[in-house]
């Protein structure tokens, strides 16, 4: 049934985007009463179906969110799923770095990128759309998207390389 | 200068979203400089590593809390109004969820009906594209009206059995087709007007009381509304 992919689809971009389960159903919630309320505004005319459509809903609430969250002062009434989140105090004495902490360090990385950055980084690396695609959801031109992305890829990738390059990593060239 | 130009289009080459001529020009440059050959073997490594790390489960959200916060805000941004007291919370969360449904099935049918198929004297107009959802809803509509109109309060014949849930469900298509109509078609907004009337008295109706069905049954012969439904069709 078609909202049911809907809400599915928008709950796990938003959950993918702000890596909270509150926030995710906080930004579904405001995708569905904004749905609503444009209803009238739909455009059988235009070129996207309906499910695009809202999509690009959920995609401007989860960016919309995440700025006014930005912008508050911040709370810690998340506390409890914001512990498994931290990042670790007590590195490893080797300065080795596990699986698991590679992951919260890029998760890290990824959530202090700019709204926007962080929804075209996740459209692009985790969702796999095109570069058109996301230009069309988020309403501007590829090459915006393209610098965009290569923002985000750079500012995830640099502060890896002390992790990545002082280990074993064959590296290959085309 | 050339190099960052080429720094940028390694994350596009790993995409596959770079051009074969550009594809081949960074090939080139990069069989001749070092630093780009090695910012591309290290941003290939960060991709592996990105989808190593990529966690896939989502937690199962609270849907019911959802469909509670969103039925809270659509009656608190409304009007007010009586008749929407007559169901309980979910249904108006249901409500949101269903009007997004009928709407994408709306368009979904607009985009592929075809013309030939249905009455063509309905496709002229620019909202003919409109009137297959509606004609649907008739179809609906109708043996559900018909129930009631034909009701007779005889020992063999004096109970009817409609599950809620579908009443619920004419209502809500009812309401989202009457709000898109009712610009474009202020005959049809008047015809919907008597279907939402009738149907919330008959999701309001309880067990088997005579009186209430008589009185739907009377609401339906006195407002024409199957006879106004069957003349809607052949507009």
């Amino acid at each position: 049934m078609l909202f049911e992919q809907n809400r599915k689809r928008i709950y796990a971009l938003a959950y993918q985007y702000t890596k909270n389960k509150q926030d995710a159903e906080d930004i579904l919630q405001e995708t569905f009463i904004k749905t609503y309320n444009y209803l009238d505004k739909y455009k059988v005319e235009n070129d996207s179906n309906f499910s695009s459509w809202i999509y690009r809903i959920g995609i401007n609430c989860s960016i919309d969110y995440l700025r006014k969250k930005k912008n508050k002062k911040e709370d810690f009434s998340d506390w409890e799923t914001r512990e498994k989140t931290l990042p670790s105090r007590h590195p490893n004495p080797e300065d080795t770095i596990g699986l698991e902490q590679l992951r919260e360090k890029i998760s890290h990385l990824v959530e202090s990128l700019s709204p926007r950055q962080r929804m075209v980084f996740i459209l692009k690396h985790y969702q796999q759309f095109s570069i058109k695609e996301i230009a069309e959801y988020l309403d501007c031109s590829e090459g915006s998207v393209k610098k965009q992305l290569f923002r985000a890829v750079s500012a995830i990738r640099s502060p890896l390389k002390k992790y990545l390059w002082e280990k074993d990593y064959g590296m290959q060239k085309i | 200068m050339a190099c960052k130009k080429y720094k940028e289009q390694i994350v596009l080459y790993l995409y596959g979203e770079l051009g074969e001529d550009e594809t081949a020009a960074l090939k080139d440059h990069m069989a001749e400089c070092a630093e780009c050959a090695d910012e591309y073997a290290y941003t290939k490594k960060v991709f592996q590593v990105l989808d190593e790390t990529k966690t896939d489960q989502v937690p199962e959200a609270n849907w019911e809390k959802c469909w509670n916060t969103i039925d809270g805000r659509i009656q608190g941004k409304g009007p007010k109004k009586k008749s929407l007291s007559l169901f309980p919370g979910w249904a108006y969360a249901s409500a949101v969820l269903l009007a997004v449904f009928v709407v994408g099935f709306f368009f979904g049918r607009l985009a592929f009906f075809k013309p030939d198929q249905k009455s063509p004297a309905l496709l002229q107009g620019s909202q003919s594209a409109m009137y297959p959802s509606l004609q649907e809803h008739f179809e609906n509509l109708k043996p559900v009206l018909l129930e009631y109109a034909n009701y007779t309060s005889s020992p063999e014949n004096g109970k009817i059995t409609i599950d809620k849930s579908i009443i619920r469900s004419l209502i809500i298509q009812n309401i989202l087709l009457k709000r898109m109509i009712a610009e474009q078609d202020p005959s049809l907004k008047e015809i919907l007007e008597d279907v939402d009337l009738v149907l919330r008295e008959i999701a309001n109706q309880e067990g088997d009381d005579k009186e209430e069905l008589e009185m739907i049954k009377s609401l339906i012969q006195e407002r024409g509304i199957i006879y106004e439904l069957e003349v809607s069709k052949t507009i």
